[in-house]
């Protein structure tokens, strides 16, 4: 009995001082600040399948390059045919209130638009259940974030934190994360509704290092509500690439990389 | 078929209930407490998508439908202001009330609203997604004149989302899919349809809104307002009913026994029914299962009535409770238990008809039956066993009972005198409503089924009588050959030219597609200019400009496009409601578009459709149903007389009803719905009984002196009473649905009325005369006379 309080009394002391030490905030960020290099590249295969099992196949290259605290991304479609070549530059800010700037380049029409404005309150990426603030580029503070508590997930020792976003027209009420302790990298997210009740739960597998970088492989997530998911997949990872901000501009969306 | 053995083994079963009071009370009072606990496992379906049977093909065709495409049901409000929606508070409340339905439905999947559109906007170097109500609303002339500008700049959009004078707008909200029945059942949850009309009318009516006279429409709102209304209904029914019949077994038994007995029998009956229902997991809908409540309620009474007045006139000879209770059971209960029989096999034939709730009354009515059945025996004998021995020195003759019988007496004397003139007029009626019988047309729509007295259908109906009103919609699928054919410009060009089509037929009001969506996507590319308001010629621009409607945020795309690119759908609204001619549009549509598509699936899907199928269903199901009953009916009765021709001659007073209920409902224009549908075979069930009370009795009084006259006469003096009696009574119960404000109501409540009493008017004028005319039991003994 005195070994089981001992123990109890241990393990609430190891607690508190991890709570103690890391907040939520605290565990946020560190997944926000998680090294990536200054530039990077990758091959995205993007699926979205439907609750009957219909699916939509798209492959992009994707080249992103951090400038400060902002990102800027350019995204070449590669598959299926009548959209390849098409290209997609983003330039995302860090500044909470601030638009992301996007432009689409269609080489069918010759023509390059801006795209700005979101529709209404579900601004998802490119028909996916990913929204952009999913793909990563959302600023820790739009958030209030709390500790809850130390479980495996997947099994792997997680930090879970809960996330209520300040801006009450958010799509979610609030997100549940879980956070791996060794990497600081979300295996789990739930998203839940307005009225409370899961939406969307994102898993991501195949966590691995490339060039020493903590990089995912695999991102699934699914909207429990309507059984819509999307998994992306990550190929041909590369970091720190010598690539000039030159790349990241209209003119040479048009042109093509 | 040997009745006086089968009366002594219901003496048997009579002096045993009778005996063993406590014990057989107890025993049914468990049976009883079983039941109340399935009361709590009961639920009603509103989804007109229930109706259809597993494996229907139209089930299978909207399922895909909706797999692909997703939920089609929708919660739309209209928002109306009479000195316009354009002004800072209305424009407020307007995107209060979008946010709240899209926020607070449980469902909701999105929203689309003058607030909240997805309103692309072509600028110098690209293209914006704009609100066309900004965040923060000027309360300036200068403010509320652009966004009027803008809620206008459109056409394509404006005419579907505002009047033109800007006093009335809608409110859509797309729902996500379903989840399967199973699901929400095993978790004990509300039907998610249910659920959302509930939430849809708690957030409408509440008094911040007001203002925006907000009238909601849409499949899951107007099945909850139906059952609500239906429920409520119900009540009103039920408790008119239970008056009249108090009324009329007052004036019949003049005792408070004869008035409780049945009364306790009937809502035993239902308890046990309805409890095994709960328990068993049946289906259940608020139309049919009135049908089955009243029916087990009239049947319930009119089956005591039987037991009662047999009763009455032993008690009357006897002075003894317990004899005369065991003498009832013994003299009543085959026949009574017959009678059931035959209305459980008319309810039966219901599941002749390919339609679930058509199926679930015939099995719902069946249980219900065999409840009354299995209450009548037990209560009645008991109920009136109890007492004193003696009750009073009354002579029969004197009695009331007495007097109808010397009545009844004179009135057979009378149909036997004239018999040919009552054939001549029987024969006439009877062609005259045969005509009638071809003018029978089935209609489903809520104009024709509930009316304009019953308010959810009224305010619906004034809805669709607005501009932007519309009252139903259909969707036209067509399956391409290959993955990718959707985008083919020459693919939607030919929509297109669908599109142009259906604009001429009289009842489209508006159509919807992704032609939408793309010519609107091209025109906002090249700077908002309209004459780019047309499908590119090229392959890969449509594909780039979906692409880039997608990266905008844009998500309609896929409401009007499979993700395979293979299947287009076209969505066509109508104005208002006409059966035939409907039908007849969709087929011109789906002819068309098999023209223009040689190589491609084409089908019309959606309610409309689902109304056509199912109207077809109820027209062969109900034939299917008559000719079923009647054959049955026949057997039994053949098997019951122990003579085929017997039985044959015991259909045609039965008969008579049904072709009268078809002749009224021809030549009144009384449609043919879910619940008319169901008044023949009822009828057929119910007013077989009377011809059995009447065989039965004439069988035994032709076998005591071989005279027909005698036999009528005294068939008459006997059941006479008893056979009107039980006809007052089930016509009574039925006559309150004849006061409903909803037309189906009315029209089921008035041919039931008829029925009957053409039924009973039948088996006291008709079956006398065929029986002395054939001669059905045999030749005459003269030396008896």
């Amino acid at each position: 009995m005195r070994k089981i309080l001992l123990f109890a009394a241990f393990a609430l002391a190891a607690y508190s001082a991890d709570a103690q030490n890391l907040s939520g905030r605290d565990i946020i960020k560190k997944v926000k600040d998680n090294p990536d290099g200054d530039t990077r590249y990758a091959k995205m295969n993007l699926v979205l399948e439907k609750a009957n099992g219909s699916k939509r196949e798209r492959k992009v290259e994707s080249w992103a390059m951090d400038i400060g605290k902002d990102t800027k991304t350019m995204m070449t479609f590669t598959y299926p045919g009548d959209v390849k070549g098409t290209g997609f530059l983003t330039w995302n800010y860090d500044e909470i209130g601030k638009d992301d700037d996007k432009w689409l380049y269609m080489p069918a029409l010759k023509k390059t638009r801006r795209i700005s404005g979101s529709s209404s309150k579900t601004d998802y990426f490119m028909g996916t259940d990913f929204t952009y603030d999913d793909m990563g580029d959302r600023n820790i503070d739009e958030d209030t974030h709390k500790f809850l508590r130390k479980e495996k997930c997947g099994g792997f020792d997680c930090y879970v934190v809960e996330s209520v976003p300040k801006d009450k027209r958010e799509i979610y009420s609030k997100k549940i994360s879980w956070i791996r302790k060794d990497c600081f990298m979300a295996v789990k997210v739930e998203f839940y509704d307005k009225l409370g009740k899961l939406h969307r739960v994102l898993n991501v597998q195949d966590i691995k290092q490339v060039q020493g970088f903590w990089t995912r492989g695999k991102m699934e997530m699914q909207n429990v509500q309507t059984k819509h998911k999307t998994i992306i997949t990550f190929s041909d990872m590369k970091y720190n690439l010598k690539i000039g901000s030159d790349m990241f501009n209209v003119a040479k969306l048009e042109k093509g990389i | 078929m040997n009745i006086e053995k089968i009366n002594t083994k219901f003496r048997r079963f009579g002096q045993f209930v009778v005996s063993h009071r406590v014990i057989v009370m107890i025993a049914f009072a468990a049976l009883l407490t079983f039941s109340v606990a399935g009361l709590k496992r009961i639920y009603f379906e509103t989804s007109f998508d229930t109706y259809f049977v597993k494996d229907d093909p139209m089930l299978l065709k909207t399922d895909e439908f909706k797999s692909i495409f997703g939920n089609d049901y929708y919660v739309a409000v209209l928002v109306e202001n009479k000195e316009g929606l354009f002004s800072k508070k209305n424009l407020e409340l307007v995107r209060d009330l979008s946010n709240e339905l899209m926020d607070s439905l449980s469902y909701s999947e999105k929203i689309t609203s003058l607030t909240d559109l997805e309103f692309m906007v072509g600028t110098e170097d690209g293209m914006e997604l704009q609100q066309i109500v900004p965040e923060v609303i000027l309360d300036s002339k200068e403010g509320l004149d652009s966004i009027r500008k803008k809620a206008y700049s459109k056409e394509y959009v404006s005419k579907k989302l505002i009047s033109k004078d800007g006093t009335m707008s809608w409110i859509l909200v797309k729902l996500r899919p379903f989840p399967s029945d199973s699901l929400w059942r095993a978790q004990g949850l509300e039907a998610p349809e249910n659920q959302t009309g509930r939430e849809a009318i708690k957030i409408c009516t509440k008094d911040k809104y007001a203002s925006l006279n907000p009238n909601i429409a849409g499949m899951p709102y107007m099945n909850y307002a139906k059952a609500q209304y239906i429920k409520g209904e119900m009540s009103r029914l039920m408790v008119i009913a239970i008056i009249v019949a108090l009324i009329v077994m007052t004036l019949v038994t003049r005792s408070l026994r004869g008035v409780l007995i049945p009364i306790l029998t009937s809502i035993s009956a239902l308890i046990i029914a309805m409890g095994i229902i709960g328990w068993l997991g049946l289906y259940l809908d608020m139309s049919t299962t009135m049908i089955t409540v009243m029916l087990a309620f009239a049947v319930a009474i009119a089956y005591n009535i039987h037991v009662y007045s047999f009763f009455r006139a032993q008690l009357i000879k006897l002075h003894d409770r317990k004899q005369a209770a065991v003498d009832a059971i013994a003299e009543t209960a085959w026949p009574v238990i017959f009678s059931g029989f035959t209305t459980l096999a008319a309810m039966m034939t219901f599941l002749a008809m390919n339609i679930v709730p058509m199926k679930a009354m015939g099995i719902n009515s069946a249980l219900a039956i065999v409840s009354v059945l299995i209450s009548i025996l037990v209560i009645t004998p008991i109920m009136l066993s109890l007492g004193t021995k003696a009750e009073n020195n009354k002579q029969f003759e004197t009695s009331f009972e007495g007097k109808a019988a010397g009545l009844f007496d004179r009135f057979g004397d009378f149909v036997l005198r004239h018999s040919k003139k009552i054939i001549i007029v029987s024969t006439v009626v009877t062609i005259f409503c045969a005509i009638g019988v071809c003018w029978i047309e089935p209609a489903f729509d809520v104009e024709r089924s509930m009316g304009r007295k019953v308010d959810y259908s009224r305010r619906f109906l004034e809805l669709c009588e607005t501009e932007l009103g519309t009252m139903y919609s259909y969707d036209l699928m067509v399956v391409l050959p290959e993955e990718g054919d959707a985008k083919k410009p020459e693919n939607l060009k030919k929509l297109e030219t669908l599109e142009h089509e259906i604009e001429k037929y009289p009842l489209t009001k508006r159509h919807s597609s992704v032609l939408d969506i793309i010519k609107d996507m091209n025109c906002t590319l090249n700077n908002n200019d309209t004459a780019y308001y047309h499908v590119p010629d090229n392959y890969d621009a449509v594909a780039q400009l979906l692409l880039l409607y997608e990266n905008a945020g844009g998500s309609e795309s896929e409401y009007w496009m499979d993700y395979e690119y293979r299947r287009l759908r076209l969505q066509i609204e109508i104005s208002n409601y006409n059966s035939n001619e409907i039908e007849n549009e969709m087929g011109r549509l789906e002819a068309r578009a098999k023209e223009l598509f040689p190589n491609s699936e084409v089908s019309t899907v959606g309610n409309l459709p689902q109304f056509t199928v199912m109207q077809q269903y109820i027209t062969r199901g109900q034939m299917w149903s008559l000719v079923l009953s009647a054959v049955i009916i026949g057997v039994l009765l053949m098997i019951v007389f122990g003579n085929i021709r017997l039985g044959l001659i015991g259909m045609i007073p039965n008969l008579a009803p049904a072709v009268f209920v078809g002749g009224l409902m021809g030549w009144l224009g009384y449609p043919l719905d879910m619940m008319t549908a169901c008044i023949i075979p009822m009828i057929l069930g119910l007013a077989v009984d009377d011809t059995i009370h009447f065989v039965n009795h004439a069988h035994l009084e032709f076998s005591r002196k071989r005279n027909y006259e005698h036999a009528v006469k005294a068939t008459f003096r006997v059941t006479g009473l008893a056979i009107v009696m039980t006809s007052v009574i089930i016509s009574a119960t039925f006559l309150g649905f004849s006061v409903s404000d909803a037309i189906q109501f009315r029209h089921f409540g008035t041919l039931a009325v008829a029925g009957l009493v053409s039924a009973l008017l039948a088996d006291l004028f008709i079956t006398p005369i065929l029986f002395k005319m054939l001669k059905i039991f045999g030749k005459e003994d003269k030396s008896e006379n």
